[in-house]
């Protein structure tokens, strides 16, 4: 790649680590004249800002409003650049792997679970999210239909814990083979353990390295 | 808060979700909903407490804003779930202090997320008019200092009682901040602004953490200091949801709140009447023995 086009990405990078969710579409367009390819932009570009501003949040170096506001900027350049990934990988399966996350029954927070599918995505996972206080039927019919590599749920309040043992165990019974990850404020390793889920990711990034690691990406 | 003013410590009451979720007769998704639906369960907890050495009680309030009860279709009711939920704790306090807890809305605010600021405004003025009658007002587990100060507004906008306000830290690689990045000293400086009675920080990981979180708090500030940590992470044993910081553990914590400028010790998530007994007990040794 010469200097002109990986400093376009690098500039692609850095409006994502910055959130400039304004300025990114013109850069994008501008790659893409000078022949850079979605698939170079989203994986030296937009990954890899987004990349980084995982270790930042992980670091404590940024918190929930910039990832945001990276998100935002990260959503702007997919709009511009999904078509064309899908015509150049002639096929419409993108990236990584399917993540389906909810949020279990009688619990309606969602905010922790829309920070982890924002970064599943940003990290090349096709994510479907079925929502707050999801009864076990819905997830049975959502796995059902959508044939996830691996289910994620959520529960903000200790209240509703007992709800997610019991989601656990129906969709272990029903799907002995699908992976099930868990995550959320109440949440430990030792109770995602001890309820048979097969991984706990203490924030929304260790939730991404933990998909990668379940799925053997990387 | 004018009882602030006397020289002792005041024992606040224990977790109001956990026990309720104990002694429900059937079961229920929305807490606050149990004002009208089983108010004879939360009058039994704010009893229990009582019982146990509360000097102030919390209504049953914490998710009772026009909003949050909105997902669970409940928000014409908003008015009545509140003012319910005042009698039903006055009913139990036989004179004790009575306090009205106020939650997040558990949704982002703009430009983070889909509510405007203006319909979080309205959200707490709607749920502010049944609260009339309480001693004061605890604004609790704060996530956003900006969301905070929506609620403070809106409070003040309609009734005139004095604020407290307890923040929900979360501990980083570089120190103790809110979801949304703010610092100990952050929250200090922006209540400082607002002119509220008191402040703190509950919920959270467990005591210690909590006991952290007030040493650095007590240098940055003259006010007086509320403290309602969680009885630790909760774990899963033999089917049921359990929490490791027993009455036992925490004991030997208690002491050194109060010895660090706390004013008001309760407890928040996993807490029972058996650690406000423990509370309890230290208070009475500071208020009594000096």
């Amino acid at each position: 790649m010469d200097s002109q086009n990986s400093n376009i990405l690098i500039q692609i990078s850095d409006l994502i680590i910055s959130g400039n969710y304004k300025s990114i579409s013109s850069v994008i367009e501008e790659a893409l004249r000078t022949k850079i390819t979605a698939n170079e932009i989203l994986s030296s570009g937009l990954l890899k800002g987004m990349e980084i501003v995982g270790i930042k949040f992980r670091d404590g170096l940024i918190f929930l409003p910039e990832v945001l506001m990276s998100a935002k900027a990260f959503k702007e350049a997919m709009k511009i650049i999904e078509p064309l990934l899908i015509q150049e990988n002639s096929s419409d399966k993108i990236g990584n792997g399917k993540i389906l996350l909810g949020t279990v029954k009688g619990d309606i927070h969602d905010i922790g679970k829309n920070l982890v599918g924002v970064m599943l995505k940003g990290n090349g996972f096709s994510v479907v999210d079925i929502g707050v206080d999801a009864s076990i039927d819905k997830f049975v019919e959502a796995v059902e239909k959508e044939n996830p590599d691996i289910i994620g749920l959520s529960a903000m309040l200790t209240t509703t814990m007992i709800s997610m043992q019991k989601t656990v165990q129906i969709l272990k019974e029903k799907f002995q083979t699908k992976l099930i990850i868990v995550g959320g404020a109440p949440v430990s390793q030792n109770f995602a353990n001890k309820i048979g889920a097969d991984g706990y990711g203490k924030n929304a990034i260790e939730a991404v390295e933990l998909c990668k690691k379940l799925l053997r990406i990387n | 808060m004018h009882f602030l003013s006397k020289q002792k410590v005041w024992v606040f009451d224990g977790a109001m979700g956990t026990m309720l979720q104990q002694l429900a007769e059937f079961e229920f998704t929305c807490p606050d909903e149990l004002n009208l639906t089983q108010p004879d369960v939360v009058l039994k907890v704010h009893q229990a407490y009582i019982k146990a050495g509360s000097d102030i009680i919390q209504t049953n309030t914490f998710g009772a804003n026009y909003l949050r009860l909105k997902r669970f279709g409940l928000e014409s009711k908003t008015y009545e779930i509140n003012k319910r939920a005042v009698e039903i704790a006055h009913k139990a306090s036989s004179g004790k202090i009575v306090a009205a807890s106020i939650g997040p809305l558990g949704e982002l605010i703009e430009p983070f997320g889909d509510i405007t600021k203006e319909e979080a405004f309205n959200s707490y003025i709607e749920q502010a008019k049944g609260l009339d009658e309480v001693d004061f007002i605890n604004v609790e587990t704060v996530q956003s200092l900006d969301e905070a100060e929506i609620i403070i507004k809106a409070l003040r906008e309609i009734l005139a009682l004095p604020i407290s306000i307890t923040v929900t830290f979360q501990k980083s690689p570089r120190g103790y901040f809110t979801m949304m990045g703010e610092s100990i000293l952050d929250f200090v400086n922006r209540a400082t602004q607002w002119d509220v009675q008191a402040i703190g920080t509950n919920c959270g990981e467990g005591f210690e953490q909590s006991l952290e979180i007030i040493c650095e708090m007590k240098n940055l500030t003259n006010l007086p200091l509320i403290a309602k940590p969680n009885a630790g992470i909760p774990q899963f044993e033999d089917g049921k949801i359990v929490y490791r910081e027993t009455p036992d553990f925490v004991e030997p914590l208690i002491e050194k709140f109060f010895n660090n400028c706390v004013k008001i010790l309760g407890g928040c998530c996993g807490t029972t009447p058996e650690h406000i007994k423990a509370i309890k007990r230290i208070a009475n040794k500071i208020n009594f023995d000096g």
